[in-house]
């Protein structure tokens, strides 16, 4: 099912309208949005979906990074944290970042859905109550083990391990058709992904939503502690604001599905009440250290399906809440994204690049908040009432990077390395196992230093059982505000241990068949199935 | 202290610590050529900002085989493009960057260079970029960080790049006609 210009409207361009009225406005169109939406349009309600980026479809997306960037990212794929210490790729257009994610799809920890129900008094999201919607998201979005043989990148991954004696598999992908041709981070170009671009995104428009795309929710209409609507300002072809508060949405209820940076930045322009001060507090990110390992053959870590083997040998290795643990994966290695992360200039840097398609990347992931010394981050609003970041590496993260850096040169040596370089800008390619231990041992804990990312942006609007310590509860419900839920990985009250797209997709399938039965909607059959 | 403070403190400090040798500098700089022609409609850059770049950028890519070699002005419109579409927060931090980098003041504290940028010498800019890249100052770090990302990304986005790298480009898909 493909996108047709029916009930769509582009605020860059299109004359914005003064007053929608609607039954549901949705703010955001990724993971969260995406899914809240089909199942609110199927069960008759009326849905308008609002989009901070552009509408693009499979004839726009160019494998070309130049393009890419530009149009489908938050920032130029260069969102940063106030201090710079961390990257952020994020998506920003209809579809959110699953129109550019790698398509990694992973069911939530066990151990994860436990802590949150023993430390934030979740209730309905166990791995029991979960898995009818994770199974029903699967069969929705064609989530299977990837069938094909990994491309060399990955296979790499699961050399190293094998020779370790470390556990790996197969990663799981929300495709059908896929030709394995590597450019899932520029948009799909032939509609292989799953992504809500092509799914669930045309599916409520058939069913009569409307999306709103190049438009950004300003600020929720608060009346009296009831949510009445939300003011739309319309942003322009370059992503910034074109006039503010140009449209009014009354609505019945408004869900915040913007993402863990948009959705607590809505509820701050909002003033909303914070009486316990956790709003944005707790964003979590998964932060990412990596090597750049050299191979004898080349290897062409630009082709080929991004992402299909992992490692989850030190995920849970010191227990949940100890020593922070990581998830092995590889990232796919184009021109811009990898020349702009060696940082050097002149010859050096040339020197560095002449041998690109030799290169193999490892990445590890850490599952942050978990442990007492692993908040988070926060999020506030700069002078132009933008959102910001402040995430501060702790001691137990930096202890976590260390370790994990390690690891993954280790596991580079271990698959025939010729010479390994770990992202830190003391490094330089070490020719051995034993030298790489030694020079990351002594790398200094400095968060411009250590070139440390994140694709996975969690928290902020935690939810809980405990008003004191969370923003929603375990529906998703505001704790103060009447009419509003916040349904996307924003709700997370720690970080996954596991790429998101998958969690926010069953959880918000789960939040938004029941909130439609307390709007007195009529569930599809396949749907009201799972609910009894 | 937040960032922009910082780089006004530098200022600051640099100028009551300058005294006479600012006005000289100061005439260095109406000596100034005038950047290359260029039809494109610049949103961001000015001609000041130009000519540093038009400095600086050769010494990020003096490795570059001529092969690679990316027309200045091609990567100035990439970088351009790429600045209008970061936040207006971030725009200002790499105003204030680009206009101290392109004071008198600027060149005299921060990068070292005592007479104007076009009679720099690619071996003084290279020194002064790699004391930025392993500068304890964040402040300079940041920058040298900020500069290589634009520089460095709007050169490889371009095919041109590609040819030394063993990167083909994406595969070519044939569309079955619909």
């Amino acid at each position: 099912m493909f996108l047709s210009e029916k009930n769509t409207k582009n605020y860059a361009k299109d004359l914005p309208a003064e007053q929608i009225d609607c039954d549901v406005a949705i703010i955001g169109s990724g993971a969260g949005g995406g899914i809240v939406a089909e199942i609110l349009a199927r069960s008759g309600l009326s849905v308008v979906i609002v989009e901070e980026g552009p509408l693009r479809t499979s004839g726009d997306f160019k494998m070309r990074e130049k393009q890419a960037y530009a149009d489908l990212y938050h920032e130029m794929a260069g969102r940063q944290t106030i201090d710079k210490g961390i990257q952020i790729l994020q998506g920003r257009a209809v579809g959110g970042s699953t129109t550019v994610n790698w398509t990694a799809s992973f069911r939530t920890p066990k151990q994860t859905l436990e802590f949150w129900e023993k430390n934030f008094s979740i209730k309905g999201l166990s791995k029991d109550e979960l898995s009818p919607w994770f199974s029903w998201v699967e069969t929705r979005l064609n989530i299977s083990p990837w069938a094909i043989a990994p491309n060399k990148n990955n296979q790499l991954l699961a050399v190293g391990a094998k020779k370790l004696g470390w556990s790996y598999d197969v990663i799981s992908r929300n495709v059908n058709g896929c030709a394995n041709l590597g450019y899932c981070g520029m948009g799909c170009p032939i509609n292989a992904k799953q992504s809500m671009l092509v799914t669930t995104i045309p599916s409520a428009i058939q069913n009569g939503a409307h999306l709103i795309s190049r438009a950004r929710a300003e600020s929720l209409i608060i009346d009296n502690e009831k949510v009445k609507g939300v003011w739309l300002s319309s942003m322009n072809e370059l992503g910034q604001v074109k006039q503010k508060n140009v449209t009014k949405i009354i609505a019945k209820k408004v869900i915040l599905s913007a993402g863990a940076i948009g959705s607590p930045s809505i509820l701050l322009r909002s003033k909303a009440p914070d009486p316990y001060n956790t709003l944005g507090k707790r964003t979590f990110l998964h932060p990412v250290t990596a090597s750049i390992a050299k191979m004898k053959e080349k290897v062409e870590a630009f082709y080929g399906a991004p992402q299909s083997i992992y490692s989850d040998e030190f995920l849970w290795r010191d227990g949940v809440s100890g020593e922070l643990g990581y998830k092995i994966e590889v990232p796919p290695m184009h021109p811009v994204l990898s020349s702009t992360l060696l940082v050097n200039h002149g010859k050096q840097h040339a020197e560095l690049m002449k041998n690109f398609a030799f290169y193999q990347a490892n990445l590890a992931l850490l599952r942050d908040g978990f442990n007492e010394d692993s908040v988070g981050g926060q999020v506030s609003l700069d002078v132009n009432d933008y959102p910001r970041l402040d995430y501060k590496i702790s001691d137990t993260l930096w202890r976590g990077l260390r370790k994990a850096m390690l690891s993954i040169a280790e596991l580079q040596f271990a698959a025939g390395a010729q010479q390994v370089l770990p992202l830190h800008m003391d490094a330089s390619f070490q020719s051995s196992w034993l030298k790489t231990k030694l020079l990351i041992d002594k790398f200094p804990s400095e968060k411009l230093r250590w070139q440390t990312m994140s694709a996975h942006v969690m928290g902020g609007c935690g939810m809980g059982g405990d008003e004191s310590i969370s923003v929603v509860n375990s529906s998703g419900t505001h704790h103060q505000l009447e009419n509003l839920s916040v349904i996307d990985g924003s709700l997370f009250p720690t970080s996954l241990g596991v790429n998101p797209q998958l969690t926010i997709y069953a959880i918000a399938a789960k939040l938004s068949s029941q909130l439609v039965q307390e709007m007195n909607g009529q569930l599809p059959d396949d749907l009201l199935n799972l609910r009894l | 202290m937040n960032r922009r403070k910082f780089i006004r403190n530098i200022v600051s400090t640099s100028i009551l610590s300058l005294g006479g040798i600012s006005a000289y500098q100061y005439y260095q700089q109406t000596q100034l050529v005038p950047p290359k022609k260029d039809d494109f409609n610049y949103k961001f850059l000015t001609e000041n900002d130009r000519v540093l770049l038009e400095v600086i950028t050769p010494v990020f890519l003096s490795g570059m085989s001529y092969q690679q070699s990316v027309k200045l002005n091609i990567i100035f419109q990439n970088i351009d493009s790429a600045i209008i579409r970061l936040s207006m927060q971030t725009q200002e931090e790499l105003r204030d960057l680009f206009n101290l980098l392109a004071s008198a003041f600027g060149r005299l504290t921060l990068a070292n260079i005592w007479l104007n940028w076009q009679s720099a010498s690619s071996e003084s800019v290279d020194l002064f970029l790699t004391e930025w890249r392993d500068s304890h100052l964040d402040l300079l770090q940041t920058a040298y960080r900020g500069l290589h990302k634009l520089i460095i990304g709007s050169v490889y986005s371009e095919e041109h790049s590609w040819s030394t790298i063993g990167y083909a480009g994406s595969p070519k898909i044939k569309f079955a006609q619909a």
